[in-house]
């Protein structure tokens, strides 16, 4: 569904990624894992549209997006949901919600994604009216992946979800991944928490430096020794 | 619930109805002369307001735009006779389109690019009028620009109030408007949070120079105004110093709200006009004033005060 590859990008004159090719298919779990640095969030940020390959070739469903600006990309179907739980501080949650599906117009399709959403964060309903700026972290990161699945995504990108919460407020991000995994969407995962995106995942790469270091079917990474003693605690 | 929208409706009625009532019970000629004026700043504050306030972009020339909506509607007067009923959407389309131009240009590259240019655009215009002597009559000024007439009556200060009266709250029901509107909603987000904004499908640059174009037309309007009211324009307009008393209005007032730079504007329009009596102490005065309201009230008058109401009546937790 989502083939990267070989991008290169760049912050200025320092180079983020290096050759990076990443594969994702349909109704698939992939999670990207790797310290501080590696160049995960980068990725992401790349095939969104933000920070656009220097070098390289992005497509989604066979048809290139690599070049294509941010709004466009989101159109195409692939949402991302920024890491450090970005929300609009000074809209209300039921305005949040609505500018994830800023690029619907249907009023019938904005109400069933807002129903379908508030199903699963009953907690977001109960504080429809409230500014987000005084949520919590949690329900923070809960509004930023409600405003995500707002836009409908085909593919959905999260970027470090459990990012800076407390393991129960964990429990419930993982809760709702797993919701959606069950649901058969496809979901791109950045985690710096190698044993939860493991976990979670069917395949996923490893990347170190700003290359792909490692990939496979996320048991075997789960296993192999090198991920086992650099990620996962030996 | 339904108390509560009907007491606040009926709150919102009271100040129109006694600004409807002012020229009824005010016959002085000078004191509608100057509420007038405090109109044509409203209108410049308000619309700088969808600038620094909802969008937030500083526009250093916004002087610019309400000069050029007064020559064009001038020029149109003196050189062809045309009135105000079509000078003024004249001036209006004429400074949308530069907008256009502008923001097209300039939002692309972001950084300091759109404070530099519409800071230049204003000093560009002044010295363009001050010397196309044939067109402008440059430093001297137009003269003879032909009052609003309309159905054969020649608009007294009484109609002029009642016709700049009528265009501020046509803007700022229209502010108003778009700030609860999914537009509104975008120039907030873009403002919170660009790189977040562009990731939820807001093209902002696209909006950035929907959001200029429509400030540049009201001024471009109330510049018209300006020119048919006081039949008399000269390069001064385009001073910097309008511009920095329009910016002025906007903070103190309190930008991003409906109400604030209408407050600002009466505030900054009134206020050299009382302290004229103590002639030489009149800018320390200002001075002061400006200093204790960005001290004190960081956020403006108009978020303060709604601050210490809401306060008052606790409900402040849930919106801090």
């Amino acid at each position: 569904m989502l083939r990267v590859e070989d991008i290169n990008t760049f912050y200025g004159t320092v180079q983020a990624l290096h050759e990076v090719s990443i594969n994702v298919n349909e109704g698939e779990l992939v999670s990207l894992i790797g310290a501080n640095g590696a160049g995960k969030s980068t990725t992401l940020r790349t095939i969104s549209g933000l920070r656009p390959p220097a070098k390289g070739l992005i497509t989604f469903r066979g048809e290139r997006i690599d070049g294509l600006r941010a709004y466009e990309i989101v159109k195409k179907g692939i949402v991302m949901c920024p890491e450090g739980r970005h929300v609009f501080p000074q809209l209300t949650v039921y305005e949040n919600l609505l500018m994830g599906a800023f690029t619907e117009n249907n009023k019938q399709v904005i109400k069933q994604s807002l129903e379908r959403v508030y199903a699963m964060f009953p907690i977001l309903q109960k504080r429809e009216k409230q500014a987000a700026g005084t949520f919590s972290g949690g329900e923070q990161q809960m509004l930023a992946i409600a405003r995500a699945l707002m836009a409908r995504p085909q593919l959905l990108m999260l970027d470090e979800p459990s990012l800076g919460l407390a393991p129960i407020i964990i429990q419930d991000i993982v809760r709702i991944i797993l919701e959606l995994k069950k649901e058969k969407m496809t979901i791109l995962l950045v985690e710096q928490n190698a044993k939860l995106a493991l976990k979670l995942s069917d395949r996923a790469y490893c990347l170190e430096n700003g290359k792909v270091s490692l990939s496979g079917s996320a048991e075997e990474l789960a296993t192999n020794p090198r991920i086992k003693e650099l990620y996962l605690g030996g | 619930m339904k108390m509560n929208k009907t007491t606040t409706k009926l709150l919102q009625t009271i100040p129109v109805l006694i600004l409807l009532a002012v020229p009824v019970v005010v016959t002085n000629n000078y004191v509608l002369n100057v509420l007038i004026m405090a109109g044509i700043w409203t209108l410049l504050a308000s619309s700088l307001n969808i600038m620094i306030g909802l969008v937030g972009q500083l526009s250093m020339g916004h002087a610019a735009f309400y000069g050029i909506g007064a020559y064009i509607s001038g020029l149109l007067s003196v050189r062809l006779g045309i009135p105000i009923w079509l000078g003024m959407p004249a001036a209006g389309l004429a400074t949308t389109f530069l907008g256009y131009l502008i923001g097209k240009l300039t939002f692309r590259v972001r950084g300091s690019a759109f404070v530099l240019v519409t800071l230049g655009l204003g000093e560009v215009m002044r010295l363009v009028t001050n010397n196309w002597m044939s067109l402008t009559n440059g430093p001297l000024g137009l003269q003879g620009i032909s009052p609003v007439k309309l159905f054969g009556v020649n608009f007294t200060y009484k109609h002029y109030y009642y016709f700049i009266l009528l265009l501020v709250l046509l803007v700022s029901y229209i502010i108003w408007r778009i700030k609860n509107s999914r537009f509104g909603r975008a120039f907030i987000a873009m403002n919170e949070n660009e790189p977040l904004a562009n990731a939820v499908a807001i093209h902002s640059e696209r909006f950035l120079v929907l959001a200029f174009m429509i400030s540049t037309c009201i001024a471009g309007i109330a510049g018209s105004f300006y020119a048919h009211y006081v039949t008399f324009i000269s390069p001064d307009l385009f001073l910097l110093s309008n511009t920095v008393t329009i910016v002025v209005m906007v903070i103190v007032g309190g930008k991003g709200t409906v109400l604030g730079p209408i407050v600002g504007a009466i505030i900054f329009t009134l206020l050299p006009e009382w302290l004229r009596a103590i002639d030489n102490y009149r800018m320390l005065i200002y001075g002061l004033i400006l200093m204790f309201s960005i001290l004190f009230m960081k956020r403006g008058i108009v978020p303060s005060f709604a601050r210490i109401i809401k306060k008052k009546r606790g409900a402040l937790h849930e919106y801090s």
